[in-house]
């Protein structure tokens, strides 16, 4: 029955695209498509979006630019949207909540239709999302990029009332407020402890980074406290960097504990402020921050097109799930390695996805896909080291074709300029994905 | 009618390519030597490793038994391959007969993508097999360091997951820290390689009774880790013995209680 | 199914030729789109990290092709980005740059 159904359902919209096309073939536009991904002036169906963070909002503002017809609805419940970049930032107190948040008036004015409201439910037969506020809508294509969800209980303790005790505050608004205000509160003399998980995880610079500006908040205000670093990981992202950095800078106020150090978590009692590690060790924090393990969002989950590692497969060229026919989803909820689950990542690979979601309305092959990535990471406010690198397709896989990390030997003026180039990377990223010019 | 035969052709192709795509290791001698003529059961060991792994020097791996023996049979030896390795040995593991339930984790190399292979060996002289394909790729933000280590063993540690009891299965963590120099890492300065230098075993007694043990091969990650299952009797001491490949002894005890 | 097939297909033959062109400046602008991230949509905004829109095809080439061959002493990511591209590539790229005007006010 439910067979059945997905195949008449598959039938029909495939004859109402053949219709498009003939209607799209037929008027032949050739316009200037300078910025535009290939859509048709003519080119109109309902593209749902859910999640405006990084790769929804980008998404959602590339499909319209490109094809001002189509019908874009983008699904996000908050009215106000805090970037996790510079959150770090936001804890040394070198930047406001502000200056990191972002609204979708500029995506409105583009055409997008925005709705403030979660959705809970996707159901793919009939191609319609349910919403939190007893709605729902239909789509032609779906398109998700739901960010993480925490892992809760996966570390043994660490569950939702835990977290307002010992924050992760990975996804950025009250969590990072909390932290601030904790980190603020801390006696001269503590320990800020702060626990990274195992790959993969949003963000695999974010956690030194922050080790880092806390660190250089502390030099400034608690001279006394020091920063300790528990990991479930031998090997992090740009560690040969960071090591150098907190020598040259941090000192001994930064101490990191690797997996073979005894260095993953097994255990919060966030109460007391107390981790317990694989072999036993007890470590008491006077501010604890546990950076868990996550996997996709969970509308990823109710769509159907997560596997057993809790994130999303995805086909390289396009960013359509392998499982479910045209839910397309992009951003951290997604398996693409080596790309990075970054902001930068889930904005290129929104583009992309929005391209080939054109393509296909059209009835056209996709266009051959390549990202960008580059993190940059402050060990403090004059103190910046970045990770670059370009993707392509090879041999059906999303492969890295040049890349690599700011040299170990730069000069303390390079070093400065990568710090700056970081504010510019936050401000064109956010003029690219939701039109915030500041 | 024709669309029917057709699909199933289709279909028939299709079951064909994944059971050849499945008997992969049937071209690898090392695993060929292991099996030594036994032809394996498919189905019963479970391997358990990441579909991507962001950093091939240290992939979290596990191995299961959820077959079905034979009354009076036992799992021997569990022992693990990667053969696309330039060398594909990974470890071996000896069990005692009084360790029902195999729940074996450690932490492996892979230097590309491939196809790793587990192979467990019964008392009766059967062997089951289990296969899992791995991508391999250093992820753009992680670049590691080339950090010197000591090149001796230091740091052994031991620790229970949960409280032991008479005649139930415990789970034992061991790690220690080493560098695993596998021989073929090129050294920075000179043409030449690293030394090889490895930890060549670990023993388990219960009490002076031998529980477990373990052979590690290039494949283990440096720090080699491993977790294990016992089925304590009675209280008292499990003692652990390291040994690298020099002969170098080091020894850790974890008491037992009930 | 055949005849789905085969429709798509009939349809798709012309409408690909006819939209040759177009193609191609598709593909431009997502090969283009990667730029954004740092130099702001369409490559217009300009900071700490400099515009590139209008500017002129030959200079942003050569530029490109110096960060490619290391021969930019001031760089830092950029060299290291423009080894993942081809010298079309980089050339197509500084075409579809010095081609959007820098002026207009398209969001
Ligand atoms: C401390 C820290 C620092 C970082 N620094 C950087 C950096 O410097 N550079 C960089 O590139 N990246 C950085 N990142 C990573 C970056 O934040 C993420 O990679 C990025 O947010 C991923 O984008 P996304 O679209 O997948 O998810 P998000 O940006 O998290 O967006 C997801 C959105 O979906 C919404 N949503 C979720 N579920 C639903 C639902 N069911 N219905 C409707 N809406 C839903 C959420 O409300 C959210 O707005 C950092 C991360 C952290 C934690």
């Amino acid at each position: 029955m439910t067979n059945k159904s997905i195949k008449n359902q598959g039938l029909t919209s495939s004859r109402r695209d053949l219709l498009k096309l003939m209607g799209a073939a037929s008027a032949l536009p050739l316009l200037g498509a300078c910025s535009s991904l290939g859509g048709s002036k003519e080119l109109s169906a309902r593209v749902v979006v859910v999640g405006g963070g990084f790769g929804g909002a980008t998404a959602a503002k590339y499909l319209k630019r490109s094809a001002p017809q189509l019908d874009v609805t983008l699904i996000e419940p908050n009215k106000v949207f805090y970037t996790c970049p510079f959150s770090n930032l936001v804890l040394a107190g070198m930047r406001s909540m502000d200056s990191i948040s972002h609204n979708y008036d500029e995506l409105r004015a583009l055409g997008v239709r925005v709705i403030h409201t979660t959705a809970q439910d996707v159901d793919p037969v009939s191609r319609t999302v349910s919403l939190g506020d007893g709605g729902s809508v239909r789509y032609e294509k779906l398109l998700l990029s739901p960010g993480i969800d925490i892992r809760w209980n996966a570390i043994e303790g660490y569950d939702q009332a835990a977290a307002e005790h010992a924050p992760h505050a990975w996804k950025a608004g009250d969590q990072t407020r909390l932290l601030r205000r904790q980190i603020e509160a801390m006696d001269d003399g503590g320990v800020f402890v702060l626990t990274a998980p195992a790959n993969p995880f949003r963000c695999p610079p974010g956690p030194y980074e922050r080790a880092s500006l806390v660190a250089h908040y502390l030099s400034q205000h608690k001279p006394r406290s020091k920063v300790l670093i528990l990991d479930a990981k031998d090997n992090f992202s740009k560690q040969g960097l960071f090591m150098q950095g907190w020598n040259e800078v941090h000192g001994d106020r930064i101490e990191w504990v690797g997996l073979s150090g005894d260095g993953k978590v097994t255990r919060v009692d966030a109460q007391k402020r107390e981790v317990e590690t694989e072999f036993g060790t007890i470590h008491k924090a006077s501010v604890l921050n546990v950076v868990p393990p996550q996997k996709a969002g969970f509308i990823a989950d109710r769509a159907g097109v997560t596997n057993e590692s809790g994130w999303v497969p995805v086909d390289p060229m396009t960013f359509e799930s392998t499982q479910v026919n045209d839910i397309y989803v992009v951003g951290d909820a997604t398996l693409a390695a080596p790309m990075p689950k970054s902001g930068f990542a889930a904005n290129a690979q929104g583009k992309v996805a929005a391209a080939a979601i054109i393509a296909s309305l059209e009835g056209q092959r996709p266009l051959e896909p390549s990202w960008a990535n580059t993190c940059y990471s402050l060990i403090n406010p004059e103190y910046g080291i970045s990770v670059a690198a370009v993707y392509k397709i090879q041999e059906g896989l999303i492969s890295e074709t040049s890349g690599g990390v700011s040299a170990t030997d730069a000069s303390a003026t390079v070093r400065k300029l990568e710090a700056e180039y970081a504010v510019g990377w936050y401000n064109a990223i956010s003029q690219d994905t939701w039109g915030t010019r500041r | 009618m024709i669309a029917r035969a057709l699909l199933g052709t289709f279909l028939l192709i299709l079951m064909t390519a994944t059971a050849v795509a499945d008997q992969r290791w049937q071209r690898e001698d090392s695993v060929m030597a292991a099996l030594d003529g036994r032809v394996p059961v498919l189905e019963g060991l479970a391997l358990e490793l990441p579909l991507v792994a962001e950093d091939g020097s240290s992939v979290n791996l596990a191995v299961k038994f959820t077959g079905n023996l034979e009354p009076g049979e036992h799992i021997q030896t569990v022992r693990l391959f990667a053969p696309g390795n330039p060398r594909p040995e990974v470890a071996d593991y000896s069990l005692s007969a009084h360790t029902t339930s195999v729940d074996i984790a450690t932490r492996v190399r892979l230097s590309e993508s491939q196809q790793v292979v587990a192979l467990a060996i019964t008392s009766q002289d059967r062997a089951f097999i289990a296969t899992r394909d791995v991508r391999v790729t250093v992820s753009g933000c992680l670049v590691g360091t080339g950090e010197q280590a000591a090149m001796t063993m230091q740091n052994p540690r031991v620790a229970f997951a949960g409280q032991a009891s008479k005649g139930q299965p415990l789970t034992v963590r061991t790690l220690i820290n080493h560098p695993m120099e596998t021989g073929l890492r090129p050294d920075g300065e000179s043409a030449d390689e690293v030394e090889q230098q490895l930890v060549e075993s670990l023993t388990a007694t219960l009490n002076g009774e031998k529980v477990f043990s373990s052979r590690f091969y290039t494949g283990t990650s440096a720090n080699p880790y491993v977790q294990f299952r016992i089925v304590p009797e009675q209280t008292g001491e499990l003692q652990l013995t390291w040994q690298d490949q020099n002969g170098d002894v080091v020894e850790t005890r974890q008491p037992v209680q009930f | 199914m055949n005849t789905r097939i085969a429709l798509t297909l009939a349809l798709m033959i012309p409408a690909t030729l006819a939209f040759a062109d177009d193609r191609s400046s598709a593909q431009t602008a997502l090969l283009a789109a990667s730029c954004a991230n740092c130099h702001g949509t369409d490559g217009k905004l300009a900071g700490a990290i400099p515009a590139i829109a209008s500017r002129p095809a030959t200079a942003l080439e050569s530029q490109l092709l110096d960060f490619k061959h290391d021969e930019q002493t001031r760089a830092t990511v950029m060299p290291r980005i423009a080894k993942g591209y081809s010298d079309e590539e980089l050339k197509a790229l500084a075409q579809y740059f010095s081609n959007i005007d820098a002026a207009s006010k398209q969001r």
